[in-house]
């Protein structure tokens, strides 16, 4: 796969470290890191990404909260979820939103197969 | 003594719940930065990774002692005999975070000192990590009661939450999106208190946040 520009939203800073290792380690460019979905806005503003890995549950305004508004202005960047714990409500939310959903993980395999169904999903 | 099943059933989620949520995210981390430090060979990036790794693995470590906590919560005897010890002077000697607390009145209660460190200890906590600063702490001794309210500010809690803000496990929505924890605190503070012949409660601010109060017997 081509690299990717990538946007890494999180509140916690050890999850954006790792994120960011993983991600710079196969191939991928980590534009910004955000921790909540106000700074996440502030970043695409600044330098749009390719995709946005964001985590669903932030102080402040939350994963949900900000998808809408991605959505809206920034519609050619592509949104993968990446959270701890996804229940009924949150594996349904983001199969109606097309988002694909990833299990916070040490394995980078699901998060560049993610990845990938996000691009290929927006191209 | 019946087993209410529905009462087991919506405690064995909400324990499920949050324990998956709590370990997931410092295992996943961990894991995922000791295999970082494997191929590390940047010196001030190994600095970095372990760091991570060391936060995680403490992390981990308190909720381990959370946990063990919460398994005995029904069976917590505190220790030591009562005494008489004003409520206030407690909470402002509990407290050793930022100074984001302010102190006022006095609440001369009769309770095992244990009892009101850490009822107060678990209070306080829950207002800095949840509630907006200021943080008062205000106390009274009205007859035969002394109460101490914790107010914080914020934005208003739901009703419903405030039914279940002090039972084991339960997170509030604000809770959840903003700091680990497993929902104890709360908990043991009401446990502690009552073992004592006093309580815990909480009600919503008149502008909103939450105040929870402790009371105990006055002399």
């Amino acid at each position: 796969m081509r690299s990717l520009r990538v946007l890494v939203v999180d509140d916690e800073p050890d999850v954006r470290l790792l994120l960011r290792l993983q991600l710079e380690g196969h191939g991928h460019q980590v534009t910004d890191e955000a921790a909540d979905g106000e700074e996440a806005l502030n970043a695409c503003r600044l330098d749009p990404p390719d995709i946005v890995i964001l985590d669903l549950l932030m102080p402040r305004m939350s994963g949900f909260e900000v998808i809408p508004v991605l959505r809206a202005d920034f519609p050619d960047v592509a949104i993968v979820a990446y959270t701890a714990v996804a229940g009924d409500f949150v594996r349904n939310e983001m199969a109606r939103l097309r988002i694909p959903l990833v299990l916070k993980t040490a394995n980078y395999a699901p998060v560049e197969g993610a990845l990938r169904a996000a691009i290929a999903q927006d191209s | 003594m019946g087993v209410d099943k529905a009462e087991v059933d919506l405690l064995r989620r909400r324990v499920l719940n949050v324990v998956g949520h709590e370990l997931r995210t410092p295992v996943s981390t961990l894991a995922g930065l000791a295999e970082q430090l494997v191929d590390c060979d940047d010196e001030r990036l190994r600095q970095e990774i372990t760091e991570g790794v060391v936060r995680n693995a403490r992390r981990l470590d308190r909720l381990v002692d959370d946990l063990l906590l919460a398994s005995s919560i029904e069976t917590v005897v505190p220790v030591g005999s009562s005494e008489l010890v004003d409520l206030v002077d407690v909470a402002r000697q509990t407290w050793d975070g930022p100074p984001i607390v302010s102190f006022s009145g006095t609440a001369q209660a009769r309770c095992r000192p244990e009892v009101a460190h850490r009822a107060l200890a678990a209070l306080l906590d829950n207002a800095a990590k949840y509630g907006e600063a200021p943080v008062t702490v205000t106390g009274v001794t009205a007859g035969a009661v002394a109460t101490v309210d914790v107010a914080s500010g914020g934005p208003a809690i739901l009703d419903a939450e405030l039914e279940l803000a002090t039972e084991l496990f339960f997170r509030g929505e604000r809770a959840v999106t903003s700091h680990p924890g497993l929902g104890i605190g709360l908990a043991v503070a009401r446990t502690l208190a009552r073992a004592d012949g006093g309580d815990v409660s909480v009600r919503s601010g008149n502008s909103g946040g939450l105040i929870a109060r402790l009371e105990l017997p006055a002399p």
